[in-house]
């Protein structure tokens, strides 16, 4: 199978993930749970992991690095960990269903929402309209820095700095860009909050994400329960990561996740970058020139990370990720779980998205060019 | 030689600290300390020798991160509480 469906999951993973996560799998007891060998070795490789996250993402104390199921979680602890009530708060028009979703919720309790929308590769106009919907009572933002649909490179950067002017804590979504760019939680001064899957772009296995907080002391938990600490507290610890980690932890799969990520640290996030423009500049060149195909794409002013959206007139994307997958094609057609940036996109009725990772093969790309050309040359 | 227990509310302080004093030299061990050193239920304790306890004390503050609660234990196994 040639797979480009890396903005959903990676499925090709350094062979040292795989290797972790067995031994972790045979050897590894509960975390925290108790002080023999096996729990021992399970807190090590949690802590392990939990190091180089700090590490990855520029946190001074590795206690604010806290591990999730996924991106979605992650962003559901910040999102209401941060919302008081009747607050309002401001997102970028390209947000996935894991934000909308977590503030549609929230607006049961009074929270409201202004979208900052923007044309597609327009990061000054974004930035102007995310500024002009900061309002009295904003208490906070939350801005992706990749559309997953379009690989678009929202301006977080600059939008961290307009809310620190403002004073408003900022939530970044980095589900498409951990990995591939560069975030650092200690260059940045309004955003409170990085939220990132370990399953994408950090090469950890499905089931893990990770929330990574400036002070995670500041936020409130959305769930409570056993943490192999202060027991005879009814009070959920304040101290952190135990705060936001009650329950057993997914030990294999963090083992898998911290091999994830000393793989991104060694290749380094903009190296990996670089090889996945590569690519997915010559996948746009050769696709803009076959007939019927609508491209959504900045490329060329480095506005586009290894996600590529398009179209085919007259077919359904649907039809096309299916005849793609009779030819052993994997891609992912659809709204792709973000209904609002279609939305502000205008693309009503969904793309084609091909999305590519640092173990995507350049023949691979070229197999899938030479089927698109089949498949629109048939049409 | 009596050992010394650092008590910590959560294992990820306990790891924190134990690498800062591996790193520097001194021998530290994680373990779950039985439930008297611990008013708040379980909790962890990195286990050191009695004559690094000063040099430990004086190498975490320099790190800011301080157990919250020290004992020495003899050999019968008997604990009191030292200051920090």
């Amino acid at each position: 199978m040639i797979y480009l469906d890396n903005a959903a999951t990676t499925l090709k993973k350094p062979k040292a993930v795989k290797k972790a996560m067995m031994q972790a799998f045979d050897f590894a007891g509960n975390a925290g749970r108790g002080g023999y060998d096996g729990a021992t070795l399970a807190g090590e490789y949690i802590f392990s992991a939990r190091e180089r996250a700090a590490e990855l993402f520029g946190v001074d104390d590795c206690v604010n690095v806290v591990f999730s199921y996924n991106a979605t979680h992650a962003l559901n602890m910040a999102i209401k960990g941060i919302a008081s009530k009747n607050a309002h708060c401001v997102v970028s028009g390209y947000e996935h269903n894991s934000v909308i979703r977590p503030i549609t919720s929230l607006a049961k309790n009074g929270v409201t929402y202004s979208v900052a929308r923007g044309k597609l590769f327009d990061p000054e106009e974004m930035l102007e309209n995310f500024e002009a919907s900061l309002k009295r009572n904003t208490g906070f933002a939350v801005c992706t820095h990749v559309s997953n649909a379009f690989g678009y490179i929202l301006p977080v950067f600059e939008i961290d700095e307009l809310c620190f002017r403002h004073g408003i804590p900022l939530i970044i979504d980095a589900s498409q860009s951990a990995g591939s760019i560069d975030i650092k939680m200690n260059r940045l001064k309004a955003t409170v909050c990085i939220c990132a899957p370990g399953h994408k772009g950090l090469y950890g296995p499905q089931g893990t994400g990770i929330l990574v907080c400036r002070d995670g002391r500041e936020l409130a938990t959305i769930i409570e329960g056993g943490t192999g600490s202060m027991s005879n507290e009814k009070e959920q610890p304040k101290e952190l990561p135990d705060k936001f980690e009650s329950g057993t932890m997914n030990v294999p799969a963090i083992a898998g996740l911290s091999e994830g990520i000393s793989y991104v640290l060694q290749r380094k996030p903009e190296s990996i970058f670089e090889y996945e423009q590569e690519l997915i500049e010559h996948l746009a060149r050769e696709l803009a020139k076959m007939r019927k195909i609508k491209l959504f794409s900045s490329v060329e002013n480095k506005l586009q990370s290894g996600v590529l959206s398009f179209c085919v007139e007259g077919v359904s994307p649907e039809r096309v990720a299916e005849l793609l997958n009779s030819r052993k094609i994997a891609v992912r057609s659809g709204k792709h779980c973000a209904a609002l940036a279609h939305e502000t996109a205008g693309t009503e009725f969904g793309t084609v998205r091909v999305s590519v990772s640092d173990f995507t093969l350049k023949g691979e790309v070229e197999i899938f060019l030479k089927s698109m050309f089949d498949i629109v040359t048939k049409i | 030689m009596n050992e010394i227990y650092l008590t910590v509310h959560s294992l990820t302080n306990a790891q924190k600290m134990k690498k800062i004093l591996t790193r520097s030299g001194i021998n530290a061990k994680i373990v779950r300390p039985e439930l008297s050193l611990s008013e708040k239920g379980c909790a962890y304790a990195v286990l050191i020798s009695e004559k690094v306890f000063a040099e430990t004390i004086e190498i975490l503050e320099m790190y800011r991160i301080m157990p919250v609660r020290a004992f020495v234990k003899n050999e019968y196994g008997e604990a009191r509480e030292i200051n920090l």
